[in-house]
């Protein structure tokens, strides 16, 4: 609201400042279940299931493993209220460019073979079989 | 003043151009909604919201404590926010025993004076540390349920539902002014003030009107907003 106050052109925007906030005790996987396209939500799912899985990998003797399971367990929840099947989102992604030897399993962007890792999100790519 | 307000105009111009650009950090979702009133997703990085004064934005962030039953875990440093992944050697492991002094300072929450929570906002701030609190009392055998009670009341999408059904009916005359703000700043004025004809536009009359404007938004905000809150408390 300051930013309001000290900007007036910045009213127009008033609506935006006073419900900024409000979801912001949600996960944004619930947020985006309600607000994106479909699409969309399945993307942001598809890699917040890679965030975890990667996650469970980790190993720390404090019980790192336990916070990542239960998360697993209420996404898996959403998941099985919003009728989407884990294996749809689980499919590797249509082959776009021809040449492409490889795509990231991340953010699906496709490389050309003599590339290993993609060089946003630092993963090893998938090789088109 | 047609002088004064076409050395004026571009400023006006650019001061909203920098209000509709926004920067989201990484671990950040800003949902945006576009003119079609479709929302996009924007992950990190410096972005224009929609321009449209009936664009709205809502900002959520992943839990940036995890918890366990023994204790939490902390990002570190800065290299979580440079990391898309979650790597425990980013994270600081804090048990329940060892929290001495715990306050919620606005946006942050403080564990034993040196570590910091940084929520995305003080409502997430002060839920996430009334929870932490909740932890702590509580025996070890019952915390696994209550994490797992807490993460899944964040996916509960059907509250989220709820609000958005009931979001047009408390913000509609604010919404309108504002469109009438927008018009008059971005279709009236210029006409005013770059139009041959504009001698019959009254200036003084016009700025007046566009106080009077600012003025009832900033008051109907307000009202709004402590309407709307005590209306919806959702999770607070």
């Amino acid at each position: 609201m300051l930013s309001v106050i000290l900007m007036p052109v910045a009213a127009i925007h008033v609506l935006s400042y006073l419900t900024r906030d409000i979801y912001a005790n949600f996960d944004p996987l619930a947020i985006g279940r309600v607000l994106l396209p479909r699409n969309d939500f399945q993307g942001l799912l598809r890699k917040e299931l890679f965030y975890i899985d990667q996650a469970k990998t980790q190993h720390d003797p404090c019980g790192w493993s336990e916070f990542w399971e239960l998360r697993q367990k209420s996404v898996m929840g959403l998941l099985a209220k919003t009728k989407i099947d884990l294996s749809e989102l689980r499919l590797p992604p249509d082959k776009r460019d021809r040449s492409a030897a490889a795509c990231c399993p991340l953010c699906y962007a496709e490389y050309r073979s003599g590339f290993n890792r993609c060089s946003d999100c630092s993963i090893n790519l998938k090789p088109y079989e | 003043m047609r002088e004064i307000f076409s050395v004026l105009f571009p400023y006006i111009v650019i001061l909203y151009i920098i209000d509709c650009i926004s920067y989201v950090k990484r671990h950040d979702f800003l949902f945006v909604s576009n003119f079609r009133g479709y929302f996009k997703l924007i992950n990190s990085g410096l972005c224009i919201k929609s321009v449209s004064p009936l664009s709205r934005t809502f900002l959520s962030r992943n839990n940036p404590v995890l918890f366990t039953s023994s204790g939490i875990y902390l990002p570190t440093s800065e290299q979580h926010c440079q990391n898309i992944f979650y790597r425990s050697e980013d994270f600081t492991f804090i048990p329940y025993h060892d929290m001495d002094t715990f306050e919620i300072d606005g946006k942050r929450v403080r564990l034993n004076h040196g570590n910091f929570i940084n929520p995305a906002s003080i409502r997430y701030a002060k839920h996430i540390g009334s929870f932490i609190q909740e932890l702590k009392d509580s025996k070890p055998w019952e915390r696994r349920d209550k994490i797992k009670a807490f993460l899944d009341e964040a996916n509960d999408f059907g509250q989220i539902e709820n609000h958005e059904k009931s979001f047009t009916i408390p913000f509609f005359y604010l919404k309108s002014l504002c469109i009438f703000l927008f018009a008059c700043i971005f279709i009236i004025l210029p006409i005013g003030v770059y139009a041959n004809h504009s001698v019959y536009f009254n200036f003084p009359i016009f700025v007046l009107m566009i106080l009077l404007i600012y003025l009832t938004i900033i008051i109907m905000s307000y009202t709004s907003s402590v309407r709307f809150t005590r209306k919806n408390s959702i999770k607070d």
